[in-house]
């Protein structure tokens, strides 16, 4: 069973194919990467897989359930969970409410059983806050802990984004662009947080611009241009393969790729 | 003397919960609420219609509560789907409605309103002006004890979530949209309350009592004092007791009359909106989050 | 029958009117990127203005047109004032600022004009009756001024260089900004323009209806509502929904008590979005 599949997902805006017949896997455990110039349309495939938009045609599937159409929250629900490419934090929450903000099943949203000074609400949220502050203590955001959120730096705020997803407990993580504009030393330590998170069981789909963090990180990677797929395999073999050069140089912005 | 101080302290009375109400809607949750006297009148007329055909006053509390609740529900519900802007537009014009209404129909007593409304504790005579007082402030603490459980449960901080970025609430597996109309219809719960009080006081409740400029009165206040429940409430008694001692204005000998002082009054909130607006836009005591401890006690 | 076709009339010259403000408003939503509560008590603040050039001058026509100029000039004003230093604040603080300046600009032409009613000296003219339609001289000038205006703001919104780079900043904000269009300038002539519709609007109001301080706001919630029904952003979908506004609201008043003109708006309002929730033309 894969943990997430999409399939012949498309999307156009006005007449604009953004995405085309976009079929992908993701095996649990596996860490993927999802590269390609800029516009190939990655991230509407993640807005796509998340829910935040509908595809026009196509299914996506989360541990063999179709998400298709489902809203974005409940597809966290379900344990799938992405990040920003510019992260969204709430700006005037301290960076521990914005995780525990996340912590699911919180009986003390509900107004009645807050006037009800239901018992379970204390319990819930010492056991919420210990989550939380071993989740900021992994990503060295403790000491910021009651800082507000908008006080943080963009690194930071990556991380930080990277904790709130996990109070979700998802099994599936969608990361877009986890390193950008990160120094080399916070983009090892991602990396090796994402590597123990994916030994825990969870699986990773990620788009990153950044080659020596996919060629590092990752499984198999896809690689997209003008909104379809037009390669997947080993990192080492799709360095080499003569349509992701040919798309790549196409590219005005000179990354490099080899 | 003691009539007038212990009027004042019903007023004021009123007013925190009012300014409460919205500081819920507002302050914690960023809903865009300008109708909010409708739900003051409809607690006001509920209870006024009720009380008249001969309801014990103590019964008449939970209708106009409900009443205002059930009046909030389709409204909140609608704004859902809408931008921000809409709920802004479609809460205005409920109230403008509202109120032309109770200004025309013969059974809300049309403009002549509503009069011979049993006051609370009429029997006594005069001590029932600081029994009210005492009532009033008694509902008051109830209401602020009962918010303040609110806004520091984790109900509080998803509303603070929505607040800040609604989308990114949704991204984190919560749907805003029941919070969304939780808070108003709680909000709009207390306003009602306010009404009861306020008709089961002065006895005489009208169309003109109920005119948007005491919404924008409200709402000058809750952002004065800032998004936190006591900034709201005392920032919004600050700001009326500063607009009604401009009816002193005409006993020191200034030539103006009372309907030119009240729209001074006007000119004072509109232009009190400005300028919070550009210079302290979160108001003087915006809220601040508890500090958290990790286990062993120490913040880090 | 000649009751539905008279309230018919009426409505297109009260639905031109609120077209007027409806137009403006949704050119504020879309290059401003707020909802501009102010609308309706700028229009007030010219119907006074045209009031007192009356009196000096003596001719509506020349009173009104100098009325004009200056009440576009006073929402020029009210925006250098209150709304450009808060051009990237939210658009909740520029809608709480709005109220601000309405509730000021009432305030000070009450304490100016005082509250009583006031009209301005037209001279009495009797209705034209046209088949079973009786419409006054006023109204013709309703009709046709706005149509003149509303026409005038279209063509500088599709043929000059200005409403293209307006259209450009409402649609594509991002992109007009990288193409380097000048939002500064685009923003004052849209409130230059939207000061020619408010002040037009009005003028207008005050020849059809007794001047008083109320007299814009009275008319903001039908052009709020017009604004949203013909989908924000749409100069086309705000003048035709004022019309569908003000037509629908006469032909109610038929039917209910005529009080209720504002409440049929607002319902009619409200049932459009639960259907749908963008507005009728959205943009």
């Amino acid at each position: 069973m894969t943990a997430l599949r999409t399939e012949h997902v498309s999307k156009h805006f006005g007449g604009f194919e953004v995405v085309r017949d976009c079929s992908i896997e993701v095996r649990p455990s596996e860490i993927v990467g999802l590269i390609g110039p800029n516009g190939a349309g990655k991230t509407t495939l993640f807005n796509i897989i998340s829910g935040a938009l509908a595809p026009d045609q196509g299914e996506i599937l989360v541990d063999g359930t179709n998400v298709t159409g489902w809203r974005s929250d409940r597809v966290v629900r379900l344990g799938l969970i992405r990040t920003h490419q510019i992260p969204r934090p709430f700006p005037k929450l301290s960076v521990i409410e914005n995780c525990l903000v996340a912590a699911p099943h919180q009986t003390g949203e509900s107004i009645w059983a807050v006037w009800r000074r239901d018992r379970r609400i204390p319990q819930e949220e010492a056991a919420a806050e210990q989550v939380a502050w071993s989740n900021l203590h992994r990503l060295k955001l403790d000491r910021l802990a009651n800082e507000p959120a908008s006080t943080l730096s963009g690194g930071q705020r990556k991380l930080l984004e990277l904790g709130r997803c996990l109070m979700a407990d998802p099994s599936v993580l969608l990361l877009d662009e986890p390193v950008a504009g990160v120094t080399a030393a916070l983009a090892d330590q991602i990396g090796t947080l994402i590597q123990a998170l994916r030994d825990e069981g969870r699986t990773f789909l990620i788009v990153e611009h950044k080659m020596d963090f996919i060629m590092r990180m990752c499984d198999r990677v896809y690689v997209m241009a003008n909104g379809a797929i037009i390669a997947n395999g080993e990192p080492s073999v799709i360095r080499s393969d003569e349509s992701v050069l040919r798309a790549y140089l196409g590219e005005i912005d000179g990354k490099q790729v080899v | 003397m003691l009539i007038y101080i212990t009027g004042l302290l019903v007023f004021a009375g009123l007013y925190a919960l009012l300014a409460a109400g919205l500081n819920l809607q507002w302050g914690h949750t960023g809903l865009v609420n300008l109708g909010h006297v409708a739900f003051f009148a409809i607690g006001a007329y509920t209870t006024a219609l009720l009380s008249r055909a001969g309801v014990p006053l103590w019964l008449t509390l939970l209708p106009a509560v409900v009443a205002a609740v059930v009046a909030a529900y389709p409204i909140g519900r609608l704004t859902l789907r809408l931008q921000e802007d809409y709920l802004a537009i479609v809460t205005f014009g409920f109230s403008e409605v509202l109120r032309q209404i109770l200004s025309n129909e013969r059974w809300t007593g049309a403009t002549n309103g509503l009069p011979g409304i049993p006051v609370l504790a009429s029997e006594l005579g005069p001590i029932r002006h600081p029994i009210t007082a005492a009532l009033v402030l008694a509902l008051v603490a109830v209401v602020l004890v009962a918010l303040r459980f609110l806004i520091e449960s984790p109900y509080g901080r998803v509303l603070r979530a929505i607040r800040d970025d609604e989308d990114a609430l949704r991204s984190v597996g919560k749907a805003p949209e029941g919070f969304r109309v939780t808070s108003l219809i709680v909000g709009s719960g207390i306003a009602g309350l306010a009404g009861w009080g306020y008709a089961h006081y002065v006895g005489f409740i009208s169309p003109e009592q109920f005119a948007p400029t005491l919404t924008f009165t409200i709402w000058t206040g809750v952002i004065l004092g800032g998004s936190s429940l006591l900034g709201g409430t005392l920032g919004t008694l600050v700001f009326v007791m500063l607009l009604e001692s401009t009816r002193f204005l005409s006993a020191l000998g200034l030539p103006i009359g009372a309907s030119q002082l009240a729209q001074v009054r006007l000119l004072v909130v509109g232009l009190s909106l400005i300028a919070l607006m550009h210079a302290r836009p979160e108001g003087l005591m915006p809220y601040r989050h508890r500090q958290r401890l990790v286990r062993d006690g120490s913040t880090n | 029958m000649e009751l539905a076709l008279q309230a018919v009339a009426n409505g297109l010259v009260v639905g031109a009117m609120i077209g007027l403000l409806a137009l403006g408003l949704t050119m504020v939503f879309g290059i401003a990127k707020f909802a501009n509560v102010a609308q309706g008590d700028l229009a007030t603040v010219s119907a006074y203005i045209a009031l007192t050039l009356q009196s000096v001058v003596g001719s509506f026509v020349i009173a009104a047109g100098s009325a004009i100029v200056v009440g576009t000039l006073v929402v020029v004003a009210v925006y250098a004032v209150a709304f450009r230093r808060l051009a990237r604040s939210s658009p909740v603080a520029l809608l709480v600022t709005s109220i601000g300046v309405a509730l000021a600009l009432r305030a000070i032409v009450s304490l100016i004009w005082g509250v009583r009613l006031q009209a301005y000296d037209l001279p009495i003219a009797r209705g034209m009756v046209l088949g079973p339609i009786r419409l006054t001289p006023t109204d013709f000038g309703i009709l046709m001024t706005s149509s003149v205006v509303v026409a005038a703001i279209y063509l500088m919104l599709y043929r000059t260089r200005s409403g293209i780079e307006m259209r450009a900043v409402a649609d594509e904000p991002d992109l007009a900004r990288v193409s380097g269009i000048n939002s500064r300038r685009v923003i004052i002539t849209m409130w230059i323009a939207n000061g020619l519709l408010v002040s037009v609007g009005g003028i207008l109001l005050g020849m059809k209806a007794a001047l008083t301080p109320l007299l814009g706001w009275n008319i903001l919630l039908p052009a709020f509502a017009a604004t949203i029904l013909g989908g924000i952003g749409s100069p086309v979908g705000a003048v035709t929904a004022g019309i569908v506004v003000g037509v629908s609201t006469e032909l109610a008043a038929l039917l209910l008590n005529p009080a209720y003109k504002q409440a049929v708006a607002f319902i009619v309002l409200a049932a459009v979005l639960l259907w749908r929730p963008r507005g009728l033309l959205a943009a």
